[in-house]
């Protein structure tokens, strides 16, 4: 899931819900990317809202790291680290563009090592790829535009777009799996 | 904006009539854009996978692809006239890449007409001043058409107006990687210092260094698919993308005047810089 244009505009809570519906719904790897770095920046505050949703989603009202209101509505501790969370962490990654093409040069320089006539698509493959690319891609932002996602692992995946990730609602999300589901890849000419 | 030539010594009418060039040049193309359109606000490059002919020809019950994609090439060379008259400088279209899946006498068919497209529009394409420059791995490719690319693009190398770049059995990784060995060559040779590669260094080694301008502004995919397959993997890391649901067929240009629309609504901005 790439976060264009809402860099500057991140509601972690959006951004917890979508991780945990991936999580409800098997999808094993999430990447996460917002080309300022904010997400990475907010990485504990991410897990502590990942954590929150967790036990919640867990059944688990005696979390030690939360605590009732008078509402009812349990909310975490101040100081919480992860814990019930780790099954929701586990093939998460957060990126930024440091992680797109300058990351990517600097792998290339690993190569010069090798003989040039030896470098091909599949050495390049395993100095720089990923464990899978991603088969599909969200963007949310109002600019249909990559903003420096890391340019190798795109070759086939299939590219989403919706105008926001605040205020997302689980049946968007679905529908936009759903759509993915539908898509059929026609290699060649 | 382009500035003209020095006529005088005197700096400060070199920049007046500079100005006055460049503004009669946007009133030319501002009278002949579409209502909607600004000059200012016009991508330089233009990027185009063209997608959807056989599944135009299986909706409409046609058996022979050949002339879908006749007609394709038609679509295409008007989208490119409109980009000349608009003064657009560079146009990627995304011809074909050779797949170990796809069906040996599809692309030997789409090949031969690729010739021939080659052969009958050149004198077309030198009137309206048109470069013609051939990216991807050419060495596969049949040695006529080799030739005739060659010939091509001898012919249309002095040309000033728009730069076409045809990507014909090109990959984004493909040239990714050319780039890398070409890299690596120069560096095992020492004209080149490991110190001193960075990503502008990288990008002057892609087959797109070519062009102008090498990175699309706009990327434009017809029949509904939303995907890159493959095209340009580096060169789209700030491309703003526009996905019609028309087939190639079907993109009319009310169509892509809706992708330019499109384009010149979104604010730009490159990745936070």
């Amino acid at each position: 899931m790439a976060f264009t244009n809402e860099s500057h505009n991140l509601d972690l809570n959006a951004v917890t819900d979508l991780i945990c519906w991936c999580k409800q719904l098997g999808i094993k790897y999430i990447t996460l990317y917002d080309d300022l770095g904010k997400l990475k920046g907010n990485q504990k505050d991410l897990f502590r809202c990942l954590d929150y949703k967790a036990s919640l989603l867990d059944g688990n009202n005696n979390h030690p790291l939360t605590k009732t209101n008078g509402n009812g509505y349990t909310r975490p501790r101040a100081n919480g680290t992860p814990s019930e969370s780790i099954n929701y962490i586990k093939g998460l990654t957060i990126l930024s563009k440091q992680e797109g093409r300058q990351k990517f040069v600097r792998d290339i320089k690993n190569l010069l090592t090798v003989e040039p006539d030896r470098i091909d698509i599949e050495l390049v493959q395993k100095h720089i790829g990923w464990t899978s690319d991603p088969e599909m891609l969200v963007t949310f932002g109002t600019k249909q535009c990559l903003f420096g996602f890391p340019p190798w692992q795109l070759r086939l995946t299939e590219i989403f777009s919706l105008p926001s990730h605040r205020n997302i609602t689980y049946k968007t999300f679905i529908d936009c799996l759903e759509k993915y589901s539908r898509t059929t890849q026609r290699l060649g000419a | 904006m382009c500035c003209s030539e020095s006529i005088a010594g005197d700096g400060r009418r070199e920049t007046f009539f500079a100005n006055e060039l460049s503004l009669v040049k946007a009133v030319q193309i501002q009278e002949t854009l579409p209502r909607g359109l600004k000059p200012e606000l016009l991508p330089n490059h233009i990027a185009i996978i063209l997608d959807g002919n056989r599944r135009w020809a299986n909706e409409k019950g046609f058996k022979e692809l050949l002339p879908n994609h006749r007609n394709g090439g038609r679509v295409i060379k008007e989208i490119v006239f409109l980009c000349c008259k608009w003064r657009i400088k560079v146009v990627s279209i995304f011809a074909f890449w050779f797949d170990p899946n796809a069906i040996f006498e599809q692309v030997d068919a789409l090949m031969c007409l690729f010739e021939e497209v080659m052969q009958n529009d050149l004198e077309e394409f030198m009137g309206y001043n048109v470069q013609i420059s051939f990216i991807g791995d050419k060495s596969k490719l049949p040695k006529s058409l080799q030739e005739l690319i060659a010939t091509v693009e001898n012919s249309t190398r002095g040309n000033m107006g728009l730069h076409l770049m045809i990507a014909i059995n090109y990959g984004g990784r493909y040239d990714v990687m050319q780039a890398s060995r070409s890299i690596a060559s120069k560096v095992k040779d020492g004209s080149l210092q490991v110190e001193d590669i960075n990503e502008t260094l990288f990008e002057k080694e892609l087959e797109t260094n070519c062009a102008e301008f090498p990175n699309p502004d706009l990327l434009i995919r017809t029949s509904g698919e939303q995907r890159i397959s493959n095209f340009y993997l580096w060169q789209l890391a700030n491309t703003e993308v526009f996905f019609s649901v028309k087939k190639l067929l079907d993109f009319e240009e009310e169509d892509f005047i809706e992708a330019l629309i499109s384009f010149q609504k979104r604010e730009r901005r490159y990745g936070g810089n």
